[in-house]
């Protein structure tokens, strides 16, 4: 139950510490899908990009889960 | 030369006043010059919770626009042989009838009289909040265990650590239940201390007879046989720490001992 409860505030403080706009975020997690797919086949739908405040002493920390298509990565090896 | 310290918090009804009002007073019993100054202007509670409303001649609006001296808005509270001084807030003005150079410049004054200067910022970020913070060197920030309190904490924390004026930024968490704790209703101390990632000055806990020490004002801290005010004594202590007492605890200024004198005649 703590747990839950601790979670979800980790949740909204994540949100609420995140530096950029929907729309920079957007076009961020477009530019990168564009060079990483000529590396990896992506899964863009399930791309997942944040900077956010991570606290006082460390300021700032991107985190982007970024999921290979495992097929297709089978397929071109 | 002072240290100016400022109480805040974000959400209001977290217990701030109450605070101040009980570091206060154990600053004072400690035997060092402490004045409480309360910034809630309009919502005038702090001299209340001191016990000190009957005494209020002048308030802090009435210093920043000059209609009084230092001397007049300064109120002694004889039951610490007049260590602890309040300046109360207005009831009548509004925020942003505070000058903050004209604040300034009292803090200044303060500074060189007073060993601590502890300023009860109202809530919310607006205007109140940025004049309360605005000149303090150490800003000791009160959280509840629950989550809308936390997460207005994080809201506040940021904003003093982007401040101009660098500051030293402490947690302390106040109504603390421990048999909530347990039962998963709250979030505990080290839960809240890691995920805001600032240390942690103090854990008060609830206590409901702290209700009726307000109500009669009474700071509890007078009261030796609460565990609470032991936790209260905890936090005065890491706040006076080794620091001396300024001009070894000679007067302060002529003026303000004059009216020292004249108030415990």
């Amino acid at each position: 139950m703590t747990s839950k409860l601790t979670d979800r505030l980790k949740r909204i403080l994540d949100e609420d510490r995140k530096v950029l706009s929907p729309q920079s975020e957007r076009d961020l997690r477009k530019k990168l899908a564009t060079v990483l797919a000529q590396y990896f086949p992506i899964d863009k739908r399930k791309m997942h990009i944040r900077i956010v405040r991570t606290n006082l002493q460390t300021s700032y920390e991107l985190t982007a889960d970024m999921p290979i298509k495992k097929s297709e990565l089978d397929k071109e090896q | 030369m002072g240290q100016i310290i400022v109480f805040t918090s974000g959400k209001g009804g977290v217990g701030k006043s109450t605070l101040v009002a009980n570091i206060g007073t154990g600053i004072a019993l400690k035997k060092k010059r402490v004045v409480v100054i309360d910034m809630d202007i309009g919502l005038r509670n702090l001299d209340m919770i001191i016990g000190l409303e009957r005494k209020v001649k002048a308030n802090v609006v009435d210093l920043t626009k000059n209609l009084c001296s230092l001397e007049d808005a300064l109120v002694f509270d004889k039951r610490t042989h007049n260590y602890l001084a309040l300046i109360a807030a207005s009831q009548s003005d509004l925020k942003k009838d505070v000058n903050l150079f004209k604040f300034h410049k009292v803090l200044t004054d303060l500074e060189d009289s007073f060993d601590y200067v502890l300023i009860d910022s109202p809530a919310g970020i607006e205007e109140g909040f940025n004049k309360s913070i605005f000149f303090a060197k150490k800003a000791i920030v009160v959280v509840n265990p629950e989550i809308s309190s936390i997460r207005d904490a994080d809201r506040v924390l940021a904003l003093l650590e982007n401040h101009r004026i660098k500051k030293e930024i402490f947690l302390l968490i106040n109504r603390y239940r421990k048999e909530l704790i347990r039962r998963s209703y709250y979030i505990s101390a080290e839960e809240i201390i890691s995920l805001l990632s600032v240390p942690c000055i103090g854990v008060i806990s609830e206590d409901e007879r702290i209700l009726r020490q307000n109500n009669s004002g009474v700071p509890f801290v007078y009261q030796s046989n609460f565990a609470v005010s032991s936790e209260i004594k905890e936090v005065v202590d890491k706040i006076v720490g080794k620091k001396k007492t300024i001009k070894n605890n000679s007067p302060p200024t002529k003026s303000i001992w004059e009216k020292m004198k004249k108030n415990s005649a």
